[in-house]
């Protein structure tokens, strides 16, 4: 277990600051650069001339990453430009909020959908599987922004229960303290993977429900709801399980189109604002967030494999 | 069988849903924590994405942004000369900090300028005298290439001496005889006094001193100053930015979404006695994010994207009123005449520009892209909804109207296969009356490299139309789609260069005027080596009446000269230029209209009826 995970961290490593590399390439290939597009078109030359000189964005692309690295085993993540704020801050204040939105509505689409899926695997082509199943299609096809605003038309406008945007706290506590303004943006959110978590648990239990195992356990007598609850869950639930860690990064990066539909600044709003104004150093905060979330979000998906099947060994 | 009963339950539940949509009536009563209008708090929608994230007057080029200059700093510490008044464009005493400016000629013939200061105080009771004035003079002199609006050989850079007088009037030394337009519009607008009794420090916790006296205090003065404007979580408490001279003062500041409070400046000569007591800033993730909170009531001041006009009456239902807030601006397709450019003879040639121009229909455009909202002027200087004061005859109507058949007929007279849907090109090469043009050779081709946006969709439609109404007379356009932040590093890319990869740019709005320069006189922009000259237009005739904008003694009549060239010229084509917003206000709110062309804010003329 201990080489497992100290291999496993190595790799991370490497994976983390391969992504740098390719991001930072990336983005100093996008065309134009920070400097206009911070400065405005009416910038002067010498303005233009100073701003990259203050930032190194007038040396060549190896020093200006090599100079990244630098500051960023010092832990010094850069300055964002258009915020005014040091990245670190902005991720410090801006992670949280997302993690908060994301992982309650991952939290309710879980708790609808496992449930959901395993009964309609056992109602395998019944009526109940079929109005799921049309939910489900339902949920799927919609685009995020277009759920959000129907969401809105009907609960905040025309019928007025609820608020059209989220808490505008500027900590999670803050936020906390408004729960009816999460009401909108999270139930969005949820519906949207709702659909994606029942489909995959409905799959799943439909396979494992014809494994040898299970016809044993009911040869034995053991009751429906003990082979449900004791054996068959468990194996179920591998393939969410698997989706829940790939999902980490999703619950730190934010959710963009959500966010900005419910005017809840979050990261994935930081991402959209720093791509759109080139803001080199939050885009860049971003990637590690990012990439730090995946690697470990994989390695947890790993850990809990097997926790749930015995017969998954790590080392 | 099964899809089709999916379909159909489908289609059900859409219509369910949009049938809920559309029996949307009733004012919103949900509240998410933030002000609302009861009592005398009024919100205001911000910019999408960028709240103000910085706080010092003398600004450098990163926050030059309506965000923050006009609805920020202005709110606090506006400079001396404002214009917008009533809503045109013009010169505004009675809200200027100064009487208007004595221009008048020394011996050498140099502009010498007296202003004398109105009776004004600082929020802590201090009178506004020249000594603040002073302290923003030294501070500029040793920092000015960090101060957004300047540019090499201008203010400061012009002036040869300052006195200061008395306690209320100083004097400025210009280095030779300028034009009284160009000095108070463009050039004594960015003077703003200071508070030199309560920023005159180096530390947080050291004395006020006399520090800007000398270049190395000023210097420190200056840093100091500016890591406190960046210092976003002390905003709100720092006792430096309490001192203001302007009618608000900064009362909350969320460091993380940027929404911004202000309460009334005890010290300043309100218009009214009904005034409100809280001005709030709301940030906004997106437009969308903004209509929604306007449709459900939490905004006294929004705005209605131009994709959602028809939600108007709706709004209006709902307790608003609507107003368009145009915009003292400038744009269309800019040409590109860098010297080595392979389109740049051809372009060079006025009847070319004009077939281009006559290709155009302008009320196409407003009333099919612009929802009719747009204001048109076919030169450079701006006619917001009419009522530019500058505007010359000339320019107030389309000096080449859409005609399809006069473009065709200038090409053809001047040497031109043309081809309809296709490429046109050069068949008689020449100097002479009847030829294509010096520079172009047998065979040229009417083909450019165009650059547009498709980020916006109304420029993207745009973008179509002129590539549609080009190929009428087979004008062919390599279009190169490019993100919307890049179109101005991309328009610049090619100043003082000889070749350039674009020969057309779509450039809408892009060069709104306000917060200096309020008056355009082609100095930053078609003057020869200019730093915004992104036409690279070096023109020896244009640069001379550019050259009189700035120094004439009769300024109308040098403006009006320099505007009937440009419209003439049409060194570029000038497209309508849509409403900077559509403002949806409270029908109880009074004050609200007219909107300033320069988009500044004036909620201190706001009161509740």
């Amino acid at each position: 277990m201990a080489s497992f995970l100290v291999r496993r961290l190595a790799q991370a490593v490497v994976v983390t600051v391969g992504v740098t590399l390719i991001v930072f390439v990336l983005i100093h290939l996008l065309p134009g650069g920070p400097a206009r597009a911070i400065l405005g078109p009416r910038a002067t030359p010498a303005a233009i001339a100073h701003f990259n000189a203050v930032n190194d964005y007038n040396r060549s692309i190896p020093v200006q990453y090599a100079l990244y690295l630098w500051r960023l085993v010092h832990g010094n993540l850069g300055y964002s430009y258009h915020y005014n704020a040091t990245v670190a801050a902005l991720l410090a204040s801006n992670v949280p909020k997302s993690a908060l939105l994301v992982g309650l509505a991952y939290a309710l689409a879980l708790v609808v959908a496992v449930p959901l899926g395993i009964y309609q695997a056992i109602r395998r082509n019944k009526a109940g599987d079929y109005v799921v199943t049309v939910f489900s299609f339902v949920g799927y096809a919609m685009p995020t922004f277009w759920v959000g605003m129907l969401l809105i038309l009907g609960f905040a406008i025309t019928w007025p229960f609820l608020p059209s945007e989220a808490p505008q706290g500027s900590s999670v506590g803050a936020i906390l303290s408004q729960p009816q303004g999460l009401v909108l943006p999270v139930v969005t959110l949820a519906f949207v993977n709702f659909a994606m978590f029942s489909r995959f648990m409905r799959s799943s239990t439909i396979e494992n429900l014809v494994q040898d195992y299970v016809r044993t356990a009911r040869a034995k007598g053991v009751p429906p709801s003990r082979i449900l609850l004791r054996h068959l869950l468990r194996n179920a639930l591998s393939p969410i399980i698997s989706m829940i860690g790939l999902s980490l990064p999703v619950v730190l990066s934010g959710a963009v189109v959500t966010e900005t539909v419910f005017n809840y600044p979050g990261m994935g709003l930081l991402f959209w604002t720093a791509a759109l104004k080139q803001d080199y150093p939050l885009m860049m905060g971003f990637t590690i967030v990012t990439a730090v979330a995946t690697v470990v979000g994989s390695l947890v998906a790993d850990l809990l494999y097997a926790v749930v099947d015995p017969r998954v060994r790590l080392g | 069988m099964r899809r089709g009963s999916l379909a159909a339950k489908g289609v059900a539940l859409g219509l369910a849903l949009a049938a809920a949509g559309a029996g949307a009536s009733g004012v919103a009563t949900a509240s998410t924590g933030r002000g609302s209008s009861g009592g005398t708090t009024v919100t205001f929608a911000g910019l999408v994405g960028e709240p103000p994230t910085y706080f010092f007057p003398m600004y450098t080029s990163a926050y030059w942004d309506t965000g923050y200059v006009p609805w920020a700093s202005y709110l606090m510490w506006p400079p001396i000369y404002r214009w917008g008044n009533a809503g045109r464009p013009v010169f505004n005493e009675g809200i200027s900090l100064a009487l208007p400016p004595v221009i008048s000629t020394d011996a050498a013939g140099d502009s010498v300028v007296t202003i004398t200061l109105k009776k004004r105080r600082w929020s802590d009771g201090r009178p506004v005298t020249t000594r603040d004035v002073e302290f923003w003079m030294n501070l500029l002199r040793v920092e000015k290439t960090n101060f957004a609006p300047y540019v090499p050989g201008s203010f400061p850079d012009n002036v040869k001496s300052v006195s200061y007088l008395s306690s209320r009037t100083f004097r400025l030394v210009f280095d030779k005889h300028y034009s009284s337009y160009w000095l108070t519009g463009n050039e004594l607008t960015q003077i703003t006094p200071i508070p030199q009794h309560a920023w005159d420090k180096t530390s947080a916790k050291g004395p006020v001193g006399n520090y800007d006296l000398t270049p190395k205090g000023a210097r420190a003065v200056y840093n100091f100053l500016q890591g406190q404007a960046q210092s976003k979580s002390t905003f709100a408490t720092n006792p430096l930015w309490q001192v203001v001279d302007g009618p608000w003062h900064i009362t909350s500041y969320n460091a993380t979404s940027g929404e911004i409070s202000f309460g009334p400046s005890p010290t300043y000569p309100w218009p009214q006695k009904q005034k409100i007591s809280t001005f709030t800033e709301l940030p906004f993730t997106s437009s969308t994010a903004e209509f929604s909170a306007l449709e459900s009531g939490t905004i006294d001041v929004g705005y209605v994207p131009l994709s959602s006009l028809r939600a108007i009456p709706s709004l209006e239902a709902r307790g608003y009123k609507i107003a368009d807030w145009t915009q003292s601006a400038f744009g269309g397709l800019i040409f590109q005449y860098a010297k080595d450019d392979k389109a740049a003879p051809i372009l060079g040639q006025l009847y070319v520009r004009q077939a281009l121009t006559h290709l155009i229909d302008m009320k196409t455009i407003n009333d099919k892209i612009w929802g009719g909202l747009a204001s048109y002027a076919s030169g450079p200087v701006p006619n917001p909804s009419g009522r530019g004061l500058y505007v010359s005859a000339a320019e107030r109507k389309d000096p080449y109207p859409y005609d399809v058949q006069a473009a065709r007929s200038l090409l053809t007279s001047h040497g031109w296969h043309v081809v309809p849907n296709g490429t046109s090109t050069c068949e008689r090469p020449g100097t002479g009356a009847s030829d294509c043009g010096a520079g172009i050779a047998r065979g040229a081709k009417l083909s450019f490299n165009v650059i547009g946006t498709e980020s916006s969709n109304s420029e993207y439609r745009l973008l179509q139309y002129l590539v549609s109404s080009f190929s009428a007379v087979g004008v062919h356009s390599n279009v190169k789609l490019v993100p919307d932040a890049s179109l101005a590093s991309d328009a610049a890319e090619c100043i003082g260069k000889t070749t350039c990869p674009w020969d057309m740019e779509l450039w809408m709005g892009e060069w709104p005027l306000g917060w200096t320069p309020y008056v355009e006189t082609g100095g930053n922009t078609f003057a020869c080596g200019a730093a915004s000259n992104y036409l690279s237009l070096c023109n020896a005739y244009d640069d001379k009446l550019i050259a009189a904008n700035h120094s004439s003694s009769d300024p109308v009549k040098a403006l009006e000269q320099w505007e009937n060239y440009m419209v003439r010229e049409q060194f570029q084509i000038y497209l309508p230029i849509p409403p900077y917003r559509v403002v949806a206000y409270r029908s109880n709110l009074a004050g609200v209209t007219p909107l300033d062309p320069y988009l500044q804010i004036f909620p201190e003329d706001w009161h509740t009826s």
